[in-house]
């Protein structure tokens, strides 16, 4: 089984070099998977969206959809190392035994995120 | 308004229910006001076959260092004195990141008193030497937690090599040949820097990366 991710980034305003690429990829997946979900991000604690004790690599994609809040994402050991801003998506892999948390900085949040295994 | 947008399409067919997401955002600073402004472009690192030590990709540093001579800082103490040699004494900022022995991680400048001393934000943990040491300075620091992102890519094409990223000391994950990733990078402290490990490779690692956002502003 696949997942093809595909990533554009265009810019033709900001630099006096355009900024103008796609790349994709052909990931190999297998379960578990969680399919696209829609999560409340709370400030009152962290929420925990990958458990660092299942084995192996995680490829994860989340989208902030809150209009004007961001979301702290971190490792199950509370090391904060983003900040995913409003209306904004993130994809990357996971260290197997990392596992990832996400937390509400002001409040409330809705966020969508899924996760593969590499096979 | 500077525009900078971001597409992302994920398509499986892991399931009965195919997957077909295609999200595209537009990156702006904190606040929402303003598009990002500021971008590395688009860089190369190739790590040949003995490359494989942790090595430092992305600096929290913005436009490199620069060398404070004949530095005089004793043991608990916070403030350096030091020459004005090369008219050094015109670079120092507020927030520069320090480096040195025995000045400890995280450290910047707090304050600048004169053309031949400035206060550390934290003492020294030991003597750095007595008129002839020197302290590596940043010119300059993403401004922490702020809206920058961060693109890797490893562009090898052997199947079993990878790339271990690592933000702030902690293992984010493995890019194999061909993976790419995507996302915010908090950049919150001097010790943020990003780093790639490329530990068991059997060929040469090409790694492509970029990061765009707010930068120092």
């Amino acid at each position: 089984m696949a997942l093809i991710p595909t990533l554009t980034l265009t810019d033709s305003t900001t630099f006096s070099d355009e900024i103008s690429f796609s790349v994709t990829d052909s990931l190999s997946v297998t379960a578990p998977a969680q399919g696209l979900t829609k999560v409340t991000i709370t400030t009152a604690d962290n929420q925990e969206l990958v458990d660092e004790a299942v084995s192996g690599v995680r490829y994860f994609f989340a989208k902030n959809t809150d209009a004007s809040n961001f979301v702290v994402l971190q490792t199950t050991a509370s090391v904060q190392y983003a900040r995913l801003s409003p209306g904004e998506f993130c994809f990357f892999p996971i260290n197997d035994g990392a596992g990832l948390e996400a937390r509400a900085d002001t409040a409330s949040c809705i966020l969508e995120y899924a996760y593969w295994a590499k096979a | 308004m500077p525009t900078t947008t971001a597409t992302i399409t994920l398509n499986s067919d892991i399931d009965a229910s195919p997957l077909n997401i295609s999200d595209t955002t537009t990156l702006y600073n904190a606040g929402l006001d303003t598009g990002v402004e500021h971008t590395t472009g688009m860089q190369r690192k190739v790590f040949n076959v003995e490359d494989i030590a942790k090595i430092q990709l992305i600096p929290t540093i913005i436009g490199g260092t620069f060398t404070v001579k004949e530095v005089n800082l004793g043991s608990g103490d916070a403030t350096v004195t030091h020459g004005d040699v090369d008219s050094v004494s015109d670079l120092i900022k507020v927030g520069q990141p320090v480096i040195g022995t025995n000045v400890v991680a995280n450290v910047t400048v707090a304050s600048v008193t004169d053309d031949t001393h400035f206060e550390l934000s934290s003492t020294a943990s030991d003597v750095i030497a007595s008129d002839k040491g020197s302290l590596t300075l940043g010119y300059n620091v993403y401004t922490p937690n702020k809206a920058n992102k961060i693109y890797i890519r490893n562009s090898s094409v052997s199947d079993t090599d990878y790339i271990v990223v690592t933000i702030n000391a902690e293992d984010i994950g493995r890019l194999y040949a061909g993976d790419w990733m995507f996302m915010p990078w908090s950049a919150a402290n001097p010790l943020s820097n990003i780093f790639v490990t490329a530990a068991t490779q059997t060929s040469t690692v090409i790694v492509d990366y970029m990061v765009i956002g707010e930068g120092d502003s």
